[in-house]
This record gives C-alpha cells, sequence and structure tokens, in this order.
C-alpha cells in the first residue's frame, strides 16, 4: 500500500545496512556478562525470526531444523570447497598454458 | 501560476485563464487548470519519503510538517520473513488439529457440514487462530477504575497458551495509561464534571427509554444542542447516542443513488460503513493527497455518472480530521479550496481532533483558522475528549432540520442517556472558560505541550514516529510480528499500559503502537513512559530511523547520501 503520497518525488533511497550503529546501541544495552550478552542475542534471533511467539516444542523444532541445515553448509563449504577450488585453479591454468602453447606453435 | 490561481480563489475571484499556450492542443485531461499540480521533480535523496512543507504556503498560517518515513528495506524483508515462518508454523498447527492429534479451541463445522464450502477457511480466520490467539494478552485487558492517567488493570494469566485466562484476584495499581483517548483528561471520577453528572443522574436517572423521535428528548439534549452550535460555530446541531451510529445511519440519510462519495484511503470503518449503506458510488483517493482528490473531481464532473453520463447528484467528500492510525492531520485548506472550485459537499468526522487541536480546542478548523460554515457537514464524537460518548453532527438549520426526522439514529435509536450529557455540557463550558474557572485553557496549553514534547523526544530517541507533529495520535513503528507482542507485554512489566495494533487494523508489515497523549498526564508521567519506551526500544531494537539522530561514534560511510531537510 502506498504511504502518505504527499511528497512525489520519485527517487527511491538507496537502502544501506547500518550494522555498526546495531553494535552501538548494543553496547548501549548494558551488558555485565558474556552470557547476559548471548541470551540477548537468542533474544534478538526469537524477536526477529518470529518465534518468540511459538510455543516451546515449536520453538525447538524450528532451532533444530535451523541447527541442522547450518551443520550441513558448514560441513560442505569445509570439506569441499577447497577441493573444488583447487580443481577450478587447475583447469584454467590448464586452459591458459594450452592456449599459449597453441600461440607459440603458430607463430614458429 | 498555481500560487495566482489559489490566492485569486481566495480573494472570490473566477479562475480565468493566464496562459493561452498550454491550453492548445491538450487533449483529454486538461492539466493546466489544476489548483494542485504535482511540484517540479526534484532530486532529492532523502531517506524520509514525505517530510514535505506545502507548496501553498498563502492557504496555511503555519508550517504543515507531518511525516511518514519509510520502512526500511533490511526491516521489511526480515518481517515478511517473521511473517512466513509463522505461517508455516500455522499451516503445522492448522495440520495437527485438522487430523485430531491436537485438542481444537475453535468454533468447528459440523460433521453433516464436511462437504460445503468451508465457513471458517479465510485467510483472516487463519491469521486469528495462528497468529493473533499466540499474542492476545495484550488486547482486551479488563480495566477496573476510572481509565485517567494512571489506571488498574485486573492481573490474569493463562495456562493455555492465551485460549482461556484466569483471573489471579491481584490488581495492577497505577498503570500509566498511554492508551485511552483522554486528551483534555476528563476522564475522571471527582471535579465539577463528575459532580454536575451526579447531580443530573439524581434528577433524570440514567435511562431514556426511548427514541429521540418519540419521548427521548429531553431538555438537556436541546441545551447541549445549542451548545455544541455555539461551541462550534455554525447555526445548528443535533447529538447521538453513540458515535460509530452517528457516521453508518447518518451519511445514508445525506447520499443515496446517484451521488458520489469521495473518501479517503484510511477513513474509518464507520464512515465505510455509512458510505456503503447509503448506496453511492465510492471513489476512494489517497491518504491526503490532494492531486489524487483533484483528479478525481476533475474526473467526476466531466464524464459524470457511469454509463449515461448524467451529472452527478451531488458530490460529498468525505475526510478524517485526525486518522487515528497514522496520526496525520488532514489537510483542510486544500480540501476547501478544491470544494468551492468543484462546488462540492464536504463532510469533516472530527472524531480525534475535536477538543484536541486548534488554539481554543474547537478542533481542526480552528487549528488552520477557516471558517466553520465552509465545512458543509461537521461530524464528531464526544469519547475522546470530553470523557463521554455519543456522537454530534453540525452544520446549517436546514441540515439539521432534515436529518432530524430523515436519520435512523433519531428514529430508531435510544438517545443520550443524562448523565451523559451532563458530563459534556460541564466538558464543553470547561473549554470554552465559561465555567468561570481557566481549567480548559490550562489542559489545552497542557495537551499542546505534552504532544509537542513527546513527539520530539521520541523522534530523538531514534524512533520511526508517523504523522504530524502537533498530533496528540502518536504511532510508533515496530514492524515485526513478535515484537507486537514482547512490546506489549514489556511495557506491562514496566508498569504501563499501551496499545499495539496489527494486521487487520494496519497493512501488514506496519503494525505499529499507538500513544494517545492526554493533558492529564505530568511531565513526570510522560518522563517515566519515555524512559521506558527507551528501554524497551534498545531491549528489542525498535530504534529504526534514519533521521535527525546524535551522530554517535558509529557514522557508517553511506551518511553522505542523507541530504539535508528542504531544498
Amino acid at each position: 500500500m502506498t504511504h502518505a503520497a504527499d511528497d512525489v518525488t520519485e527517487h527511491r533511497h538507496i537502502f544501506h545496512v547500518g550494522s555498526s550503529h546495531r553494535d552501538g546501541v548494543a553496547r548501549r544495552v548494558n551488558m555485565k556478562t558474556m552470557r547476559e550478552y548471548v541470551s540477548w542475542l537468542y533474544y534478538q534471533y526469537l524477536l526477529i525470526t518470529g518465534i518468540y511467539v511459538l510455543e516451546p516444542w515449536e520453538k525447538s523444532i524450528f532451532n533444530a531444523v535451523l541447527f541442522t541445515m547450518v551443520a550441513m553448509v558448514v560441513y560442505t563449504s569445509y570439506v569441499f570447497v577447497p577441493i573444488h577450488m583447487r580443481l577450478a585453479l587447475e583447469f584454467f591454468s590448464g586452459l591458459a598454458r594450452g592456449h599459449l602453447e597453441r600461440t607459440v606453435a603458430l607463430m614458429s | 501560476m498555481t500560487q495566482n490561481s489559489t490566492s485569486k480563489l481566495l480573494n472570490g475571484d473566477t479562475c480565468h485563464r493566464t496562459n493561452p499556450a498550454k491550453t492548445q492542443g491538450a487533449k483529454g485531461f486538461v492539466k493546466s487548470h489544476c489548483l494542485f499540480q504535482k511540484p517540479q521533480k526534484r532530486y532529492r535523496r532523502s531517506a524520509e519519503k514525505n517530510h514535505h512543507v506545502s507548496n501553498h504556503q498563502v492557504l496555511y498560517n503555519k508550517r504543515f510538517v507531518q511525516s511518514f518515513e519509510e520502512t526500511p528495506l533490511l526491516v521489511a524483508v526480515l518481517t515478511y520473513m517473521g511473517y512466513g515462518i509463522l505461517t508455516i508454523f500455522g499451516y503445522l498447527r492448522d495440520f495437527l488439529r485438522e487430523w485430531k492429534f491436537e485438542k481444537c479451541h475453535l468454533a468447528r463445522e459440523r460433521e453433516e457440514q464436511k462437504d460445503f464450502v468451508p465457513l471458517y477457511q479465510d485467510f483472516e480466520n487463519f491469521y486469528t487462530r495462528n497468529l493473533y490467539m499466540r499474542i492476545r494478552d495484550n488486547w482486551n485487558r479488563p480495566i477496573c477504575s476510572v481509565p485517567g492517567a494512571k489506571m488498574d488493570l485486573v492481573e490474569r494469566v493463562t495456562h493455555d497458551y492465551n485460549w482461556t485466562f484466569e483471573h489471579t484476584g491481584r490488581v495492577l495499581k497505577d498503570v500509566i495509561n498511554m492508551g485511552s483517548y483522554n486528551y483534555l483528561g476528563f476522564a475522571e471520577n471527582s471535579g465539577a464534571c463528575a459532580d454536575a453528572a451526579l447531580e443530573c443522574c439524581m434528577k433524570y436517572g440514567v435511562g431514556v427509554s426511548s427514541t429521540r423521535q418519540e419521548t427521548g428528548n429531553l431538555d438537556k439534549h436541546q441545551e447541549l444542542e445549542k451548545l455544541v452550535a455555539r461551541f462550534l460555530g455554525v447555526e445548528s446541531s443535533m447529538v447521538f447516542g453513540m458515535g460509530f451510529a452517528t457516521n453508518s445511519m447518518n451519511i445514508p440519510a445525506l447520499t443515496g443513488r446517484g451521488c458520489l462519495i469521495l473518501s479517503d484511503e484510511l477513513n474509518h470503518a464507520s464512515l465505510v460503513l455509512g458510505a456503503r449503506l447509503s448506496s453511492s458510488t465510492i471513489r476512494v483517493f489517497k491518504h491526503n493527497n490532494m492531486q489524487s482528490l483533484e483528479k478525481l473531481l476533475r474526473d467526476a464532473i466531466v464524464h459524470g455518472q457511469p454509463r449515461t453520463h448524467r451529472p452527478w447528484k451531488k458530490i460529498l467528500i468525505v475526510v478524517e480530521g485526525i486518522y487515528s492510525m497514522e496520526g496525520s492531520i488532514v489537510r483542510l485548506p486544500e480540501v476547501i479550496a478544491l470544494k468551492k472550485k468543484y462546488k462540492a459537499y464536504l463532510y469533516l468526522d472530527e472524531a480525534h481532533s475535536i477538543g484536541a487541536l486548534g488554539p481554543r480546542g474547537r478542533g481542526v478548523v480552528d487549528y488552520f483558522g477557516l471558517d466553520p460554515t465552509d465545512v458543509d457537514i461537521m461530524m464528531g464524537t464526544f469519547t475522546k475528549s470530553f470523557g463521554a460518548a455519543g456522537g454530534y453532527i453540525g452544520g446549517k438549520k436546514e441540515l439539521i432540520d432534515y436529518l432530524r426526522s430523515h436519520s435512523h439514529s433519531a428514529v430508531y435509536a435510544t438517545s443520550m442517556s443524562p448523565p451523559i450529557t451532563q458530563q459534556i455540557i460541564t466538558s464543553m463550558m470547561c473549554i470554552m472558560g465559561e465555567d468561570g474557572t481557566t481549567l480548559g485553557q490550562e489542559r489545552l496549553r497542557q495537551l499542546s505541550a505534552n504532544t509537542t514534547y513527546f513527539r520530539r523526544t521520541l523522534h530523538e530517541m531514534g524512533f520511526i514516529i508517523y504523522g504530524n507533529k502537533d498530533s496528540p495520535v502518536v504511532p510508533l513503528m515496530l514492524y515485526m510480528p513478535a515484537k507486537i507482542g514482547a512490546f506489549g507485554r514489556e511495557m506491562l512489566k514496566r508498569n504501563i499500559g499501551t496499545v499495539v495494533v496489527g494486521f487487520p487494523a494496519t497493512p501488514i508489515i506496519e503494525s505499529r503502537a499507538r500513544f494517545c497523549v492526554s493533558a492529564a498526564h505530568t511531565r513526570e508521567m510522560l518522563d517515566t513512559a519515555l524512559n521506558a519506551i527507551s528501554e524497551v526500544g534498545d531491549l528489542l531494537q525498535l530504534k529504526y530511523s534514519r533521521n535527525n539522530r546524535p551522530r554517535s561514534e558509529d557514522t557508517d560511510c553511506y551518511s553522505y547520501l542523507e541530504s539535508p531537510q528542504d531544498h
């Protein structure tokens, strides 16, 4: 829905993520210990994903599913990404060397 | 050119063509005569879409500052994500309820009706049972004292996640009331108003036991009507027992088939209901947008009724003084200029603005310094600033005499109860200053000071606040669904009662908390409330605003994108 269209400027503002200002705010909230800070972060996670309103068993289901997915992503990236990077580098460098040799052969 | 035509209209001259070149060769919609053209496109890189100072300074005697800051993109994305997750869980719970894994607390269709078209499957019902029910403890809280600046709440607990509540027997005392429409503080159980109402109750009793047309017409009603007419500056007025019924029962008496109603996008349900009941054609213009209204008026006059192209019998523009969900004030000078130019009628619903705006408390007409006879039908309610109940309509004598016999509310509805009538009479005399004290003036001044202080402080703290800077209704944006419940509960923990609003009343991502500032709030109460709001805002990370924040040590690299306020 449109906001109050009092102004007809059509230039949309580019969004910017003020991550630095969010940490500043966290510092303003009086965090005494690491434990309190972690529990405040968990509270923010509950609020942002919306599971704050759910019953405890629903929260557990959601956390389990999310944790499983994150664990799978971490595992895949740790095990497979270096191998794929190495193979990709070899492929492209092999391609470049083959191109160079063909050019040299053509010249002589 | 628009300046010239506007000032000419105000002087009563006819608007004649000043620029012949533009009128040649223009087909269809001729823009050169428009009173309110779109302002020239300016390259404005501000985060606020609508920090707009009116171009037509000749119409306004003071700055009209209204802002509706745009939703930050990240917040919008996260809000949609939150609703998505809750929807998935909603489907899961519906599945469990359907297959009897879980007890169902709701209304269900009977076994025989299972194959029919379902009664309970709309998205709105889905929303009610799966989202609203989970945070239902923020609404319908029972109050057990007078809803003044402070009130007492009955404490309740729920053992089955808000499906049922139990009273513990304890009472939360002296909860600061930021939700009641108590703008001038007349909701009190002691003082001149209460004493006068008590005396009236002793004389007349409480019930009227009849409709206005039969034996329900008391001399108190006549006295009140004369007083209301004098208060508003109109010829005559009529009062009704219920504010909602005033709108929904009187608009059908005023317009009918063959008439056109131009109503604002965000009008109240009573106005929408009244317009629909009247079976007139309804066209909606964008909220407070004068270009949109002018375009609709011009189209209506040029093209007439839909198929026959006959002229409309009458055109009625329906607007509100203060819109309670946005906190915005209508652009009344421009609406009146348009109404005069295109010969339409104006229906102004001052439910929230009567008593709350203007140096003498006479509402939005007084706020802008306009003539009350320009508004054809002035409607308002006594619920908000007068501490009573009921509504009124004011206007010319012929109009009111017509309504006395043709309005459904006058013919069928019970008339106003006598103690309430007396409460309104006393409070209105107080506001007008005719009871011999300066209490009315003080309260008006206090309300205005409180509003300015509250809004300015919230804005400086970094919250996104909607609306006009003079409006006592302050919506504070929450956006995310979980924060609606969290905000209400955290504020109650700090002994402050607030009203939070979500989906059906607002667009789905724009949920908000709505504060109503009152003249009964002292500076200390407001400070307590503001500190609590700031604390909760930090706890819940609600300070989304990107403008006017005192720059802390963390300035991000995008600060050059923010432009100054006015070009």
